[in-house]
């Protein structure tokens, strides 16, 4: 009797002990987390508003003394950083608006109209989603010289639509088919057309969807790097991830309005994402990483 | 109403497919018709004195940068999994990296990396550890595991929030239920927690092999390469010989001779994906 008193007291007691060790290990591993996280973000930040005496040489100082616009100033100023983010948005925004649309529009034919062939379609979508850009820029560099179109906008916005649509096709089909065929047969009974029928039902039902994918696509183009670099070699259609990489090419690096340049790249995709998180986490699940 | 989103697919990712085999085999360069050459721009590539480290630094960043992630991003949703305070706005900020553009990524941790003046430097020597600046990139030894490094902390948090979300998924009562059966915390993991995120880390890892294999502006900002040719991957190569030498025939044989691969990869992941959703 005593004994197993005992086996069971010891065994709460050493149950207590493993609920402190692993709460411990919890806290520890968060913590780590967030410091390696958010250090390399402090210090865009910190760079980005301080003065070039306290960034170099011995007087390195963790937290900034004084603050200071002078890199903003510099980058946007000095090197044309306004034009690159005003290229940037301009082919980020196209670039969205035309692939929501065309993705849409494949996705509702995918989910609703029967033709032959619509399963190899539905398929061949995920795998020309999934095929990597490192694998075709030299033929489409060839190819946008052939038709006139390198060191322009428009190359990179047909671009980016071409690598976008397949995955967005491929994540709204998955919200069309949540949406029962019902409604819009109803509708169409009632006299509404094909396109009709997508734009006043399946649009506003499926929004979520249609925010997800056009978040997706409008960072897409925006973060952009290899073929923003091949496409366009003049100032003119220079987007911002070229013109940064452009302050690197010098011996001595620019590193104030470098740091102040990827603020101004950084702060507008993170903030869509926090705000969107609950859309793009669901576009997430219903698309690529279902499980 | 697919056929706009299919002349898109079709004029700039089969066609230009084509076009890139078929450039394999000519002698095109910028600004010159070309001829057909057969296999001798196979041959010049392969005997680049170098070619055999750049296939080798390819693997390695790609296998090394998943592996790492994987593992992280697993600790990461466990830990995240347990109740602490303010747990909400700790899973927003682990999020964070994953929403930096990949080149600001580059950029920041070149900066923390720079041996003059960057912070790991300045912070090694105020701890004493170091007393002299050590170049971090700029050597053949720690340029590939820096590199790596960025792959691991831009692309974390992708996994850790899948596997999060798969952790949630898993009934509590299976838990339960091993805890009664005396198994311990190892063991649950081992018989409840793998088997029951499998799918996740299957399509996770797969989908993050394409893209790591596939980096680019991170290796271009932060190394260029080199130094002589220690971080050169499948990419950066293709991009030195085609865009900035011109010589387009030598070039395109490099995304050929990784197509097995990558296709490979693509066919396995669409099927899985397919017969997941159908299921």
């Amino acid at each position: 009797m005593a004994s197993a008193a005992a086996t069971v007291g010891q065994r709460a007691a050493s149950m207590r002990r493993g609920k402190v060790i692993k709460k411990l290990v919890v806290y520890a591993t968060v913590l780590f987390y967030l410091f390696v996280v958010l250090l390399p973000l402090y210090w865009m930040f910190r760079s980005s508003i301080s003065e070039n005496a306290e960034m170099y040489g011995v007087a390195i100082q963790f937290f900034p003394s004084k603050f200071t616009l002078a890199q903003f100033d510099a980058a946007i100023n000095k090197w044309k950083f306004g034009q690159f983010l005003v290229n940037t948005i301009t082919v980020a925004l196209i670039t969205m608006i035309m692939t929501t649309v065309m993705a849409s529009l494949a996705a509702y034919s995918l989910v609703r109209i029967r033709y032959p062939g619509r399963g190899v379609l539905a398929r061949s979508i995920l795998f020309v989603y999934l095929i990597p850009g490192g694998l075709l820029f030299i033929p489409i560099f060839i190819l946008m010289q052939r038709i006139g179109l390198l060191n322009s906008l428009l190359a990179m916005i047909v671009t980016y639509q071409t690598f976008a649509i397949p995955f967005c096709t491929w994540m709204l089909i998955g919200y069309f088919k949540g949406i029962p065929a019902e409604l819009e047969e109803a509708a169409l009974i009632d006299g509404c057309t094909r396109i009709g029928a997508l734009r006043r039902v399946m649009l506003p039902l499926a929004a979520p969807g249609l925010v997800a994918a056009a978040i997706f696509t409008f960072t897409l183009a925006w973060n952009e790097f290899l073929y923003a670099l091949v496409l366009c070699s003049s100032n003119a259609c220079r987007t911002l991830p070229i013109g940064l990489a452009g302050l690197v090419r010098g011996d001595i690096y620019l590193w104030g309005p470098m740091m102040a340049g990827s603020v101004l790249a950084a702060i507008p995709v993170m903030l869509l994402y926090i705000l969107a998180q609950r859309f793009v986490v669901a576009g997430l699940a219903a698309g690529a990483v279902k499980g | 109403m697919i056929v706009p989103a299919f002349f898109f697919v079709l004029g700039l990712i089969v066609y230009p497919a084509a076009w890139g085999i078929y450039f394999a085999f000519t002698d095109k360069v910028v600004g010159r018709p070309e001829e057909f050459v057969g296999i001798k721009n196979f041959l010049w590539v392969l005997g680049w004195p170098d070619f055999g480290l750049m296939i080798v630094n390819t693997l390695v960043l790609t296998v090394a940068g998943v592996f790492i992630k994987a593992i992280v991003g697993m600790t990461m949703a466990l830990a995240l999994n347990e109740e602490f305070p303010l747990r909400t706005i700790v899973r927003g900020i682990m999020f964070l990296p994953w929403t930096v553009p990949s080149f600001v990524a580059g950029l920041i941790w070149k900066w923390l990396f720079d041996d003059q003046n960057g912070l790991f430097n300045w912070g090694l020597a105020a701890l004493g550890l170091i007393s002299q600046p050590i170049p971090w990139l700029g050597m053949a030894a720690t340029a590939m595991p820096a590199v790596i490094i960025v792959v691991v902390w831009k692309g974390f948090p992708f996994f850790g929030i899948a596997y999060l979300a798969g952790l949630q998924a898993i009934p509590s009562e299976q838990y339960e239920a091993a805890q009664v059966d005396g198994a311990n915390a190892l063991q649950r993991f081992r018989y409840i927690t793998i088997p029951g995120l499998q799918h996740v880390i299957l399509i996770t890892v797969m989908l993050s092999t394409i893209w790591t294999a596939n980096t680019f502006d991170l290796v271009y900002l932060m190394t260029g390469g080199g130094p002589s040719n220690a971080t050169e991957v499948f990419t950066l190569l293709t991009f030195q010989l085609g865009i900035q030498n011109g010589r387009i025939g030598d070039a395109a044989t490099i995304p050929l001779m990784f197509l097995p691969f990558f296709a490979g990869l693509i066919v396995i992941l669409t099927r899985y994906m397919m017969s997941r959703e159908e299921a």
